[in-house]
């Protein structure tokens, strides 16, 4: 299946701002994260402290994704 | 719809206004502003990122939140997001209540709340040419 992935702020010195990324069906959220820390080893520690949402919503990593869920990347928050 | 989130320079006293009335005893005003130095290092610039239908609706629900648990009057938070220079407001937070206790402790809660939760990134550019993501 196919998930589309948006990456923000610290992640994109890592990967594209938006990328698709191939999973087995039936894939949770940490196969989403071991298949990117595969694609580039350097972005392990960061993605492992990045909240995760599906369409909008924080989820956990053994969420189950579906094809073509739009999937966010948050790193730690740095506002103020 | 309440505005938090805004590309613009923050209007203060529009804040303010929105905030007074003659119910309150206190009024707090936190104003979060770009310095030109982080750990001696000269900074130009900020620049924000966000997602924003998360961020609004992380930072509605700390005021609203904030709001119900303090009895607030009155409490509103805006951030700024893409490029701010230094000097300017990069996030406003205004608590207003009854008495003051209640506005100074709601108005750190919010502030630091935001900052843990919401989904905004801080980009520093520094005048030596480099930036970094905080």
């Amino acid at each position: 299946m196919n998930v589309l992935v948006h990456n923000y702020a610290a992640l994109k010195d890592y990967f594209e701002a938006q990328m698709e990324v191939v999973l087995t069906p039936g894939g949770c959220v940490a196969d989403l994260v071991a298949t990117l820390v595969e694609k580039n080893p350097a972005s392990e520690k960061l993605l492992q402290i990045c909240r995760v949402a599906v369409n909008e919503n924080i989820i956990g990593r053994d969420y189950r994704l579906s094809d073509h869920d739009k999937i966010y990347i948050l790193p730690p928050s740095s506002g103020g | 719809m309440i505005l938090y989130i805004t590309e613009k320079s923050i209007d203060l006293d529009a804040l303010i206004s929105e905030a007074d009335s003659s119910e309150i005893g206190g009024l707090v005003i936190f104003i979060g502003k770009t310095r030109n130095v982080h750990n001696g290092k000269g900074v130009s610039y900020l620049e924000y990122e966000v997602q924003k239908p998360m961020a609004e609706k992380s930072m509605e629900e700390i005021v609203v939140g904030a709001k119900n648990k303090w009895n607030l009057t009155h409490a509103s938070a805006m951030h700024r997001v893409g490029r701010v220079n230094i000097g300017e407001a990069s996030v406003v937070i205004i608590t207003a209540s009854a008495h003051r206790k209640e506005a100074y402790e709601a108005n750190r809660f919010i502030l630091d709340t935001i900052k843990a939760q919401t989904p905004v990134w801080k980009k520093e550019f520094y005048t030596d040419g480099s930036n970094t993501w905080k």
